[in-house]
């Protein structure tokens, strides 16, 4: 036989080895070897490899496999077992454990309140049959300098023009807002400001639930309205009063048709009442009337035929509108925006009639996401750093458990198990603590949801796969030190986890912890400091002392100047003047430009109507020429203010007595006066150029500015003065400075919210260092009283133990300052006037967070510090 | 008794027949020479394993040649259950085949 051996293909014997067990593989693979050096000597190489890879396939027999399990292991015996070693270790560790379910409890508790809001918010609309077929048309409008503004508003003539005019469109309804109304029966009366008018169909294309009464006939007769459930109750104490009157602003009845239930709170729409829209009149004044294609003072809806594609019916409706107007050159472009987008995404648009839609931020709810998943994140870091320190302790057991033949695998297992067991537990307490305090915290984040069943059926299946996650995420790390652990040293209890490595894991953890720690107070600061600077910036106009008053306009413009005379004669009336918006409302806009140029030159320009003594009244100042006056006649018709960006946007050098033509109105206006630039509505916008007008409607909205003073009896010179002029009609008032606090309420929430967490994190965070801390300490309590007895001081055992975190601080603000300063100047371009991020910032975080974490640790290395050195190293 | 296949009866007989000298390749040949089969690896060591598990044949690790690699041979031999199974095989037939008729018994070498 042929001394030297020929090799067989080695593919072949890779193969056989990657199926065959260890047992076997060595005694077939002899076989075949053999086989092969005498086929290869009677057959030649070539057929001698060929059988020899067929010998290895037929070989892919039962007997051969690789078994799974070497012992046969019984799987509920060892999972008793596991869960059995999992108590006794939690019992053991009864701080630690605590520690743990602590953290894991806040964690999740937070988790779980997010994850009802942000489902809440995402939930918005889409309890409507087939909204994904409903759509609301807005309408934005580009001026020639490229301004572009979008309103959610739409013209009136569109519903009814375009209705059988596009094959796609099944429905469209109008919705005009009410603005303030008085509504009344039989003595009981309430001003509303929650209500629409509503074309017939609008209940069918938006199917709220109706109590009673027909969705398709409720809405068709003049007169009629549809109520909800609670304001039935509230004027007729009767749950279904179909059929019976209310009377409209003390002039027109209407009969109620239908009932609604009371509207879902997570709709957009938010509304008490539908009256017929037949029923609507134009106010006397107004320059349009319902056939106006320009006019934007109207909600449209629309319900499309199923799987049509919006965006060809948004370029038909575009078509339209240009052949509609073929000589204007900066039309109106209308823009379909589906059901389910329009809470979250209608942030850049404004509502030109500032009526009760509910509008969400999608920023916001991104941010409390983010957090809560940091929240989460250091309770997990936590369990994962106190389970690798502890891991010394049971050093000895795992060691044990390895000599009688655990594998790595059931060794990470049990952790696993530790793990999952401590997360579903404290998810169990957590759902518990939530249904505690869900009252408190909606309270205190102005929620107006309470989640039920379908809310609670959607959350758990994603607070099970967090805790897994969490759970498994956090134990894995440490798990595998276990499973890699040497079972000698760990038997002879020589085994070292303090290893000088700074890039050890459980060094990487903390310093994640102190980072997101350090950007979560970063975040507070800067929230908190920008909601000042909104609140404190010169507004140019003072709201102290100042009263809005509301009433109905058909009240206002019979007693106003009667009301007006009576009041300023007490000594505590500074004065008084009325507007057609308030200040902080988006103020409507229209067009203008200088006499001489043509239409093409319209430029956009907001504007408002207000009466004598306006700005006087407001506190705002004149910047040159005069205010309005009934010394002049024309006024009314023929005069017109400007804040100083119009004049700018205007390009005039000497403004006052400049003509232009504003709104397409009656002649030219010449510029009276020009007003410095206050901020008429929220500091989010930017300032625009503003007009100011003396009134064409009746104007809704009174002010009047008092002496400093009581302002109880300022509300008491209000009312008596108004009850002696009217007979029984509520007057309905407000401090200006008071309402205005409402402008930014949405950022306060978010503020509050994201401090809330920011104290829970470092919390957290504190609360698992004080537990590595803790164990650090007792580990090392035998090198501090050999220290002690060679000589050192309480301070410099101090400083050896804390010097490393005050390091992991450093690095922490290091590592996460541009992330953290590129996401808060991201939030802070939300606002047109906004704070530059002070230098400070950083090392405040970073000195404040050093403090607490000291704070947290001191008191445990100074009482291990101070005891007598004898004892420590006595023990044993 | 266990059941003992045609094949299994075979490989036994062929272990009891090679003596000191029982492992996968020697089996293997005598198959083929004696008993006109020629069995794959596979399935030979498949019958061997089977066997060794129902008790009828033990084995024990021989030494290693080149020609395998450096890898040890496995040795089989009966043990007195494979020797039992044996003849109680050969019983079986003796018993059925005397009851047929003009069947030729007769033993040549």
């Amino acid at each position: 036989m042929n001394r030297q051996v020929p090799k067989p293909p080695g593919i072949a014997e890779a193969l056989l080895r990657w199926f065959c067990s260890e047992e076997v593989v060595e005694t077939l693979l002899g076989d075949l070897y053999e086989l092969h050096g005498k086929r290869t000597a009677a057959l030649g190489k070539w057929r001698a490899d060929i059988y020899f890879f067929m010998e290895v396939v037929d070989l892919f027999r039962p007997f051969a496999w690789k078994k799974k399990h070497n012992l046969i292991t019984n799987y509920r015996m060892l999972f008793k077992l596991s869960l059995k070693i999992a108590r006794r270790h939690f019992l053991k560790q009864k701080k630690f454990t605590l520690i743990n379910i602590f953290g894991l409890t806040l964690g999740l508790s937070s988790f779980l309140l997010i994850l009802f809001y942000v489902n809440h918010e995402l939930s918005f609309d889409r309890f409507h049959v087939n909204s994904d077929q409903v759509f609301r048309v807005n309408c934005s409008f580009q001026d020639n300098a490229g301004n572009v503004t979008t309103l959610v508003n739409s013209p009136p003539a569109l519903a009814p023009g375009i209705r059988g005019r596009f094959p796609e469109l099944e429905k469209i309804s109008r919705l005009r807002y009410t603005q303030n109304c008085l509504l009344s029966n039989e003595g009981v009366h309430f001003y509303e400001d929650r209500g629409y008018y509503a074309d017939s169909v609008f209940l069918e294309i938006l199917q709220f639930e109706l109590l009673s009464g027909s969705p398709t006939t409720a809405l068709v007769q003049p007169n009629s309205v549809v109520i909800t459930e609670d304001m039935a109750l509230k004027y007729f104490d009767d749950p279904a009063p179909l059929g019976e009157t209310l009377l409209l602003n003390n002039t027109i009845s209407l009969e109620v048709t239908g009932i609604l239930a009371n509207l879902p709170a997570n709709s957009h729409l938010n509304f008490d009442f539908l009256i017929s829209f037949p029923t609507y009149i134009v106010p006397e004044g107004y320059a349009s009337d319902l056939s106006s294609w320009g006019w934007l003072g109207f909600l449209t809806y629309v319900k499309l035929q199923p799987n049509t594609d919006p965006e060809q019916f948004e370029a038909g409706l575009a078509n339209y509108f240009e052949e509609l107007n073929p000589d204007d050159p900066s039309p109106i472009r209308p823009i379909v925006q589906n059901m389910s987008d329009i809470y979250l995404g209608s942030v850049d648009m404004t509502d030109d009639l500032a009526s009760h839609i509910r509008s969400g931020n999608r920023f916001s709810m991104k941010a409390l996401m983010i957090v809560a998943i940091l929240v989460l994140l250091i309770a997990g870091f936590n369990f994962s750093n106190l389970s690798q320190a502890l891991s010394v302790n049971r050093s000895k057991s795992t060691g044990i458990r390895k000599v009688l033949g655990a594998d790595g695998k059931s060794i990470v297992f049990q952790l696993v198990i530790e793990s999952l067991l401590l997360t579903f537990f404290s998810l169990l307490l957590s759902i518990g603590f939530v249904y505690l305090v869900f009252p408190f915290v909606s309270r205190f984040a102005n929620w107006e949801f309470y989640p039920g069943l379908i809310e609670i059926q959607k959350v758990v299946p994603v607070m099970i796969a967090a805790g897994i996650f969490i759970g498994i995420l956090s134990s894995f790390y440490p798990a595998l030190g276990f499973a890699k652990m040497n079972v000698v040293k760990s038997l002879k209890g020589t085994l070292k986890t303090e290893t000088r490595s700074p890039l050890q894991f459980k060094n990487v953890l903390l310093t994640l912890q102190f980072a997101i720690s350090i950007s979560l107070i970063c975040a507070s600061l800067i929230i908190f400091k920008q909601i000042n600077y909104l609140r404190n910036t010169d507004t140019g106009y003072t709201s102290e002392n100042v009263v809005v008053i509301k009433t109905l306009p058909e009240d206002m413009s019979r007693f106003y100047k009667l009301y007006k005379d009576r009041l300023v004669q007490h000594s505590s009336v500074l004065q008084v003047s009325r507007s057609e918006r308030v200040i902080g409302d988006p103020w409507p806009f229209s067009v203008i430009r200088n006499v001489d140029e043509g239409p093409e030159m319209n430029k956009r320009i907001f504007f408002n109507q207000v009466d004598y003594d306006y700005f006087t009244t407001m506190g705002v100042l004149m910047d040159s020429g005069r205010s309005f006056s009934k010394e002049y006649m024309n006024d009314s018709t023929q005069a017109i203010i400007v804040n100083q960006k119009a004049v700018g946007l205007l390009e005039l050098e000497n403004p006052i007595g400049e003509q232009v033509h504003f709104f397409e109105l009656d002649g030219p206006r010449t510029i009276v006066g020009v007003v410095e630039d206050f901020n008429y509505t929220s500091l989010h916008q930017e300032l625009g150029p503003a007009a100011i007008i003396l009134p064409f409607i009746d104007l809704e909205y009174m002010y009047v500015r008092f002496h400093p003073g009581n302002p109880k009896n300022q509300i008491a010179i209000l009312e008596d003065t108004w009850q002696q002029l009217t007979t029984g009609t509520p007057l309905e008032w407000k401090f200006m400075d008071a309402d205005l606090e409402s402008l930014y309420h949405s950022e306060e929430k978010l503020s509050s919210m994201i401090q809330a967490f920011s104290i829970l994190a470092i919390l957290l965070a504190c609360l698992g260092l004080y537990g590595i801390v803790a164990f650090m300490v007792s580990k090392r309590i035998k090198e501090v009283g050999i220290r002690k007895v060679l000589g050192a001081s309480v301070f410099s055992l101090y400083s050896l133990f804390i010097k490393t975190y005050i390091y992991q601080i450093m690095v922490a603000t290091v590592v996460t300052l541009p992330l953290t300063h590129h996401l808060l100047n991201g939030w802070l371009e939300n606002f047109a006037y906004h704070i530059r991020i002070p230098w400070w910032v950083y090392p405040t975080a970073a000195l404040l967070l050093t403090l607490i974490t000291l704070a947290a640790i001191t008191f445990q290395i100074l009482n291990a510090a101070r005891v007598n050195p004898s004892r420590l190293i006595r023990q044993e | 008794m266990a059941k003992l296949g045609a094949f299994e009866e075979l490989v036994l007989l062929s272990v009891g027949c090679l003596g000191d000298g029982a492992y996968g390749v020697a089996i293997k040949e005598l198959l083929r020479k004696k008993c006109k089969r020629n069995p794959s690896v596979g399935a030979l060591h498949s019958a061997l394993y089977r066997l060794e598990d129902k008790g009828m044949l033990k084995s024990w690790e021989g030494g290693a040649t080149s020609a395998r690699g450096g890898r040890r041979k496995k040795f089989y031999m009966l043990t007195a259950y494979g020797i039992k199974a044996l003849e109680e095989a050969h019983q079986i037939r003796a018993v059925l085949s005397k009851n047929v008729p003009g069947l030729n018994l007769a033993f040549n070498e």
